[in-house]
């Protein structure tokens, strides 16, 4: 099998993959490398890839974030049981698609104007892209091929991506269970031991110390909250 | 766009980002103005917070004010065209659809119109911010054409006098005489008169003004949705200065804003 | 600008041109009036 679609990077502005001659796979098929061939062979590439890779991630998109149509419920429980059973996984979100300014915070997300920002900060070499809107995910999965050497794995509800090293398309809970049980099988014959663990928690998350805060954490504003002279402060929220 | 969007899927709450948590805990969305609103912020995690305007810049400030004056923010579509303020208005926590220069009130009276017949029984608000440019220079015919047409949404011009993203070239809506960058004769012809403009096209609420007063603006914003819904085109006409291109140092900024309504946007 | 703002007590008089058609003048009652009673 000659492999179209590579680990990047491929370089600025990369040859589209449709321009390279990659169709998108009938129902029933998957992608591999460019390749169409069967959903099994294309998912245990992928369970192969993020276990052995460094730092697999899972990209949740805002269609499996937001609580917005009936079958999230059991899709956010399949992604959540599939990323328990990768060792060392992690989740990082793309909540929705506006651009983030003046900075992204790399840690805590990812966003398809800029994902490379991500993927290099946390030096991901393998991920997963689920419940992305497609018109997004080609733009982010093109974006990622050119600047990052990471692989891709596009979990596609509707006809899947070729820019993706990995595309599987009609993906909903049932399929996603599915991969896990490779991911599960695959483990076990590359002889990796793990026991199932939850994914840390979004690290923007911990609580801020306010027992540690000073009147100089709040800048130009710090008048507003010290006494003035001969002020005395006795009612205290 | 409903409030489903704006409630995460219990089990990934604790993988979002703290600033989405925030929003879903402490945001204006689903509830009560009394309880938000203009009055009220700081009190609440507001719509736009960061963004990438200069230091000073009262435009930032307006478009604060606009989301923070929003009746339903989970049910409004914004729209937005090239210029400074889409830098913000991008950065707001509502759908922001982003036109080719100047055809965004063409644009929006598409979405009025598939909003009215893809939700029959809910209200949608569409809101267009553009700057002096998009709105009254190169979106021109657009923006006409969409009040001569009736089309129920509001327009929202903010008014800088210049075209401060691409340098300082004078617009229709500087001021006769005005020395920038890009003109250095100063302008040979006075400002449009974009009130009385809408008023002939047919608006049923049109407002100009300098929002010194933050409480007066938000009811213009909130009024003007309102008649949107209702009845017809709405416009506000809203003095937004430019601190770099005018040159006015950032502690003069609301000074100056005070002088134009005095002068200019008043009655 | 906007701690200005929330220091100035002294309410001044705010000056700004405002059009609107009968139509509009009558749903603007009748909002305001709801307000009233809500509040109420």
């Amino acid at each position: 099998m000659s492999k179209k679609i590579t680990v990047g990077p491929v370089g600025y502005m990369p040859q589209s993959a449709p321009s390279m001659g990659v169709e998108l796979s009938p129902e029933g098929k998957a992608l591999l490398y460019g390749n169409i061939v069967e959903e099994e062979e294309a998912m245990r590439d992928a369970a192969k890839a993020l276990l052995t890779m460094n730092n697999p991630t899972i990209f949740p998109g805002p269609q499996v974030l937001w609580d917005w149509r009936e079958d999230v419920a059991d899709k956010s429980a399949a992604i959540l049981d599939l990323a328990s059973e990768i060792p060392n996984c992690k989740i990082i979100p793309m909540p929705d698609y506006r651009p983030k300014y003046p900075k992204i915070d790399v840690k805590a997300e990812i966003n398809p104007n800029h994902p490379n920002l991500t993927i290099l900060d946390n030096k991901i070499k393998a991920c997963v892209f689920i419940g992305v809107h497609c018109h997004y995910a080609n733009l982010t999965l093109r974006m990622i091929r050119a600047g990052t050497s990471c692989y891709t794995v596009a979990m596609c509800a509707m006809m899947g991506h070729e820019e993706a090293m990995a595309s599987i398309r009609d993906v909903h809970a049932d399929s996603i269970v599915k991969f896990k049980d490779i991911v599960i099988q695959v483990r076990n014959e590359l002889g990796i031991e793990h026991t199932t663990t939850m994914p840390p928690e979004n690290p923007s998350l911990p609580k801020e110390d306010w027992g540690s805060l000073t009147p100089a954490d709040y800048g130009e504003y710090r008048a507003l909250i010290m006494s003035k002279k001969g002020e005395h402060v006795t009612a205290v929220e | 766009m409903s409030l489903n969007y704006m409630i995460p899927a219990s089990k990934f709450k604790r993988y979002l980002p703290k600033d989405y948590v925030e929003l879903v805990d402490y945001g204006p969305f689903g509830k009560k103005y009394s309880e938000v609103g203009v009055k009220n912020m700081g009190t609440y995690k507001e719509l736009v917070e960061e963004h990438p305007m200069c230091s000073g810049c009262w435009m930032s400030y307006y478009i604060k004010i606009i989301f923070a004056s929003l009746p339903n923010p989970e049910d409004t579509v914004t729209i937005g065209t090239a210029g400074c303020g889409r830098l913000a208005i991008s950065q707001a926590a509502v759908p922001f659809i982003y036109g080719n220069y100047g055809d965004q009130n063409a644009m929006a009276s598409g979405i009025t119109r598939a909003f009215r017949l893809r939700f029959p029984d809910r209200q949608k608000d569409v809101i267009t911010i553009a700057g002096d440019g998009g709105m009254m220079d190169i979106g021109f015919s657009m923006t006409m054409h969409a009040w001569f047409r009736r089309e129920k949404f509001t327009t929202i011009m903010l008014d800088n006098e210049v075209y401060g993203n691409t340098g300082g070239q004078e617009s229709g809506m500087s001021v006769e005489g005005a020395v920038l960058k890009m003109s250095p004769k100063g302008k040979n012809f006075g400002k449009m008169p974009a009130m009385q403009l809408a008023i002939t096209a047919g608006c049923v609420y049109v407002v100009k003004m300098s929002p010194t007063n933050i409480n007066k603006a938000s009811k213009a914003i909130r009024r003007a949705i309102f008649a949107a819904r209702n009845l017809g085109p709405t416009f506000i006409h809203v003095y937004t200065s430019c601190n770099i291109e005018y040159s006015i140092p950032t502690p003069d900024v609301f000074r100056d804003a005070k002088e134009k309504e005095k002068r200019s946007f008043c009655i | 600008m906007y701690l200005e703002m929330l220091k100035r007590k002294k309410k001044g008089r705010f000056a700004f041109e405002e059009f609107m058609t009968d139509e509009a003048k009558e749903l603007f009652k009748v909002v305001e009036a709801k307000k009233k009673k809500e509040v109420s």
